[in-house]
């Protein structure tokens, strides 16, 4: 302790200063106050009782201002309530009433060393005044948001979560208030606000037969508080069991009700379309016994034109060209005699002796063969040609007579 | 029993980083020991 008149450091109890005599036991008294005080919230910060401890560190620097102690405790108190900037404006106040060998310069080092952390503890400041105006102007639902963000960005922000949590019981959303006022107890166990806000959601919960205050009815003007207590809080109708067994015998009536009434036009509904279904079932049976029937019997004609036809068949079968060669052969001698001596003689024209003998020759032969076994209409129509062809330039009386060779030769 | 506008006008804007300077300037660091001394020394004589 420095003496407030000479300014000589006085160490130890004294009642009067050793230099200039000056009685400064009042200081020391105020001294000793200031660290008694700093001493209790030095405990109660130690017990996480932040509130308790900062009141106390207040009241120690009130008494003693150069308790440099006091101030840097007070300052950590503030940081870790969410307050960063409180906690550096008494770090700083700090430094300069002692600059040497003080633990605040160490702690402003450590909060500015990590700057993203440092700009959101800035920015969750920035924003909380944001939602603060926002409450007061009537934006709730905005301000919500906004602090929303803030515990997103500080996590230790105590007056972040009490304001928030204020605004849920306005809106009587009593879990989630409950649960960011548990989270600052956990921060600040003597927190006065948290502890009385959840008194009063419990008082509100508690109340038997409480129906849900109307927000609506909250306003600005002097009278009743809307939470005064007196409001019921609403709750659910426990499930009546005779409107449950009317409902199922509702049912049951309806359910006899579609039996008795529809089943049976359903059912005649049914019965005429089958009626209907198996008349027309039969006649299309019917009909195609019917069309069975006839083609049956066009089935037995083609049977019998077949047979005709397969007789026919066999019929010509035997005027199969085969069996009548030697007439194409004779056939074939003919065309040749007529290429060679016939179909040369232009109009006019005489025919050779040499000729005419050629004809005449062919012409015995023809007379010669036998067409008994030849019974072909084709092998007749072909005779029929040769003869009438060199029947016209051959000359009878120069034919052979048919001798029993030539006859033989013929048939062969 | 809580009244949501008393609660609310509680709430006190924070310190922002920005305005750290003039906070610190503006802070009232008079202690008891000022105010004996003023007490006793009304024409206004500070502590070292």
């Amino acid at each position: 302790m420095k003496c407030p008149k000479c300014g000589t450091y006085i160490v130890g109890r004294r009642r009067r200063c050793e230099s200039c005599g000056a009685d400064i036991s009042a200081l020391d008294r105020l001294r000793r106050i200031s660290n008694r005080l700093y001493n209790e919230g030095l405990e109660m910060a130690r017990v996480r009782d932040l509130t308790g401890a900062a009141d106390r560190l207040k009241k120690s620097l009130e008494f003693n201002k150069e308790n440099i102690d006091a101030r840097n405790l007070l300052g950590l108190v503030y940081y870790e309530m969410g307050e960063s900037t409180a906690a550096i404006c008494q770090w700083v106040i700090s430094q300069n009433t002692k600059e040497e060998d003080n633990e605040a310069e160490r702690l402003i080092n450590l909060v500015r060393a990590d700057s993203t952390e440092f700009g959101n503890l800035n920015s969750a400041t920035k924003k909380f005044n944001i939602a603060l105006d926002l409450a007061r102007n009537g934006n709730e639902d905005m301000a919500m948001i906004q602090l929303k963000k803030v515990i997103a960005l500080n996590d230790h922000y105590i007056k972040a979560y009490l304001l928030l949590s204020l605004l849920y019981i306005k809106n009587c959303e009593y879990e989630r208030a409950k649960k960011l006022l548990k989270k600052v107890l956990k921060i600040d166990v003597g927190n006065i606000t948290a502890r009385r806000y959840i008194n009063e959601i419990r008082l509100t919960l508690d109340t038997p037969g409480g129906v849900k205050p109307n927000p609506d009815s909250i306003s600005d003007d002097v009278g009743p508080s809307p939470f005064s207590g007196k409001e019921k809080i609403y709750t659910e109708d426990k499930p009546n069991i005779l409107s449950l067994v009317t409902f199922f015998i509702g049912i049951a009536i309806g359910i006899v009700v579609v039996y008795v009434l529809a089943v049976p036009n359903i059912r005649s509904d049914y019965e005429t379309k089958y009626a209907e279904r198996e008349r027309q079932i039969g006649a299309d049976v019917s009909s195609t016994n019917a069309e069975i029937s006839s083609l049956q019997s066009r089935i037995s004609i083609l049977q019998d034109k077949n047979a005709d036809l397969q007789s026919q068949l066999l019929l010509a079968d035997r005027n199969d060209p085969v069996d009548y060669i030697p007439v194409l052969q004779l056939y074939s001698d003919f065309l040749a005699l007529c290429s060679e001596t016939i179909d040369p003689i232009k109009e006019g024209d005489l025919i050779g002796a040499e000729d005419i003998e050629k004809i005449n020759a062919f012409y015995t032969r023809l007379l010669d063969f036998d067409m008994t076994p030849y019974e072909s209409e084709y092998a007749k129509e072909l005779y029929a040609i040769m003869a009438d062809k060199i029947g016209t330039y051959a000359v009878p009386e120069q034919a052979e007579k048919p001798s029993d060779d030539t006859a033989k030769e013929g048939q062969e | 029993m809580i009244n949501y506008d008393e609660e609310l006008q509680r709430f006190t804007p924070s310190v922002e980083i920005d305005d750290a300077e003039d906070a610190i300037f503006r802070s009232d660091t008079t202690d008891l020991s000022d105010v004996i001394e003023k007490l006793n020394n009304p024409k206004g004589a500070t502590r070292q």
